[in-house]
């Protein structure tokens, strides 16, 4: 704790000296992959260039996650996380494919430990923001909370799921911590914002907020009451009101999919998801640049006579410097 | 890149690892892991360790049946003492290092035990990726058409009778620095992982628990099977176009066992009601640099991949405040004292440990 404090408190002050405004970002797109494709039918991702800095202002990237989406093919609903061992993934720049021309299984990406204590890891996603972000006197944060659309079957049948926001950060001129967290039941399957008021800066300094957390958990059916719901079946959109670029910390493949994230590949320092540290200084996206991300079906299994349909969902992470 | 080379050292990953069967007794024990010469500094470079870690080995499941955690010998960690020391010269401490009093480095992957509990057929599984990952305290660099090879042990303890699955399946990843995206890989995609035919042809021997003939998947007699390796060729084959020599700063072992955990928890027979123990504390591994570097073992062949590629692992890690430096020829001494364990109906006699310090070799000229 004494070293994030004084963490915060150096890029605090950095903050006040070079007068550049850093901001989260997320890139992320889903991808549908069906068990019965073969290995040689790449799966490309959203059309509208979702790995692309659409701002006018550089971007740093130093983080890549996955995770398996809820499957409306499957009983259970919620699937088989570990099927991130079955897809493979690759990146390509200018001809240049990352991690290698050949897909690699996601799992195979994870460099970077992120294991939550085992009883909360699959429902909390936490994030330490690589550049904090000012939230000054008077200002607040849009925070859209939704659970995954294809759960609607179980949510009218009585799901309900308690879904929190937290960030933390400290006082610019204080150094006092401060803590913004707000809470929604989610009943069903309709795009909820959180009030305002849970992440309004009420004081009389600006915050500098290093972190974010996400947390949800069964409120029912009653023999599921408090235990995990999972990270990867709440989405979550993010922006600043007030100061900042007050545009979307999340950029998704909307209107394919929604430009609200999963969750879980938010876990850049805790989850339940395969957390990629990018090398070196992580990737620089000047105004206009970016990436392609496509997969590969490396063995998903069917269910013996049909073909199943599974979704896997990859993010990059990092902020935006606005000078 | 410049301040890897300007020293005039070479860096490369070591390990020191020994794996004791130890007899299940109501009383307090301690144990030596003596196996000759496993702690000692044999080459002609000094050792610099830095991790000390620890992993029940060879279980089929990661808690017994009965639900006392017991059998699985990671109880005993828990309650374990360690003595660390150079014979007759230096003891790291005045009295066995208890366990518990230290924080481990946190190095676990998410476990699936408390996944949504309507998909009760996970929460036995191994773990959400199954991967051992190295991350190289120092960048092991290599001259431009340098190589380097890993290899892996067959495991026993297949599948219950009847079982009619793939077998388990193992990725690698070699992680490297430079070019445009500020890094890559050389890969080797899901190769079948073959298990051994008999006890005699497995590292550590007969699998725990042991219930009777254990079929095969893919058996093979042969403890590491040409077919686990990924070959210098393959490995050659994916260097990038880049001049120069080439800096590695990690790897990581993916075992895909999704299908193996299913033949148990799923109703196979015999099943079991408790988390499955990662394969990679069932099998060994090998590496070497082939072209380029000391081209030695960088440890006795055999240690299990969680033991050694511990920066993601399912062993248990202890990060060393400085690290100890073995000179050539010098020796460690590691005991472990450990709690009484009575056994149980699944684990009737002994219990299986593993220990590493690992680190790395300091290389000049």
């Amino acid at each position: 704790m004494e070293r994030m404090k004084d963490w915060l408190v150096k890029a605090a002050k950095q903050i006040q000296l070079d007068g550049v405004l850093y901001e989260p970002r997320v890139y992320f797109d889903v991808f549908t992959i069906s068990s019965d494709q073969n290995p040689s039918q790449i799966v490309s991702g959203s059309p509208n260039n979702i790995f692309v800095n659409g701002e006018q202002f550089p971007v740093s990237l130093q983080w890549m996650t996955a995770t398996m989406l809820p499957a409306a093919e499957i009983g259970d609903n919620f699937g088989d996380p570990r099927l991130l061992q079955r897809i493979g993934l690759r990146v390509r720049y200018h001809d240049q494919y990352y991690m290698a021309r050949t897909h690699a299984p996601i799992a195979l990406w994870a460099n970077t430990p992120n294991a939550a204590p085992a009883f909360v890891s699959p429902s909390t996603a936490s994030w330490d923001f690589e550049q904090p972000f000012v939230l000054s006197a008077r200002d607040s944060l849009q925070i859209t909370v939704q659970a995954d659309p294809i759960l609607a079957p179980p949510f009218s049948e009585g799901l309900e799921a308690t879904v929190s926001v937290s960030l933390h950060g400290i006082g610019l001129l204080s150094e006092r911590p401060y803590f913004f967290s707000g809470k929604t039941v989610l009943t069903d399957t309709t795009s909820t914002n959180l009030p305002t008021t849970f992440f309004r800066n009420d004081g009389s300094e600006p915050v500098v907020i290093g972190g974010m957390v996400l947390n949800g958990f069964f409120s029912a059916p009653s023999d599921a009451a408090n235990v995990t719901f999972p990270a990867s079946a709440i989405r979550v959109q993010c922006r600043q009101i007030g100061n900042g670029t007050n545009a979307d910390w999340m950029q998704g493949p909307s209107p394919v999919f929604s430009s609200q994230v999963p969750a879980a590949l938010l876990g850049a320092k805790t989850g339940f998801n395969m957390l990629h540290r990018i090398p070196g200084n992580g990737w620089q996206w000047r105004p206009g640049e970016g990436i392609e991300i496509d997969v590969n079906n490396l063995g998903l299994p069917g269910d013996g006579q049909e073909p199943l349909t599974y979704r896997v969902a990859v993010a990059c992470l990092g902020y935006i410097a606005v000078q | 890149m410049t301040k890897y080379f300007h020293t005039g050292l070479m860096f490369e990953p070591r390990a020191f690892w020994d794996v004791k069967r130890v007899e299940a007794t109501t009383e307090q024990q301690t144990v030596l892991f003596d196996t000759r010469e496993a702690f000692m500094n044999g080459s002609r470079y000094p050792i610099e360790i830095t991790e000390f870690s620890l992993a029940p080995i060879n279980y089929l499941a990661a808690a017994d049946l009965a639900g006392t955690g017991r059998a699985s010998g990671q109880a005993v960690f828990n309650a374990a003492e360690a003595v660390l020391a150079v014979r007759q010269r230096q003891n790291y401490s005045r009295f066995p290092i208890r366990l518990p009093g230290y924080s481990s480095t946190p190095s676990q992957e998410p476990g699936m035990a408390y996944y949504v509990p309507q998909v009760n057929n996970l929460k036995n599984a191994s773990g959400l990726l199954g991967i051992s990952h190295k991350r190289f305290d120092r960048s092991l660099v290599l001259p431009q058409y340098g190589s380097v090879e890993i290899q892996l042990s067959t495991y026993i303890g297949a599948a219950p009778a009847m079982a009619t699955v793939a077998p388990p399946t193992f990725s690698v990843a070699w992680f490297e620095a430079g070019g445009l995206l500020e890094g890559s890989s050389r890969i080797l995609t899901q190769r079948p992982l073959r298990d051994a035919a008999s006890p005699e042809s497995a590292l550590y021997g007969q699998v725990i628990p042991f219930n009777g003939e254990i079929p095969s998947l893919l058996s093979t007699n042969a403890t590491f099977p040409p077919e686990h390796l990924f070959t210098t060729k393959q490995f050659r084959a994916q260097s990038p176009t880049v001049q120069g020599a080439q800096r590695f700063t990690g790897v990581t072992v993916q075992i895909d066992q999704i299908d193996y955990d299913a033949i148990f928890s799923g109703g196979g027979a015999p099943p079991v009601d408790a988390p499955m123990t990662p394969l990679s504390l069932r099998t060994g591994c090998r590496i070497r640099t082939t072209d380029g570097g000391t081209k030695m073992d960088w440890w006795r062949p055999g240690a299990p991949i969680g033991l050694v590629l511990n920066t993601i692992s399912a062993a248990l890690t202890y990060r060393l405040p400085r690290p100890i430096t073995l000179e050539p020829g010098d020796q460690m001494e590691v005991e472990l004292t450990v709690p009484p364990n009575a056994g149980s109906e699944e684990q009737p006699d002994t219990y299986s440990i593993g220990v590493a310090l690992n680190g790395y070799a300091v290389i000049q000229g």
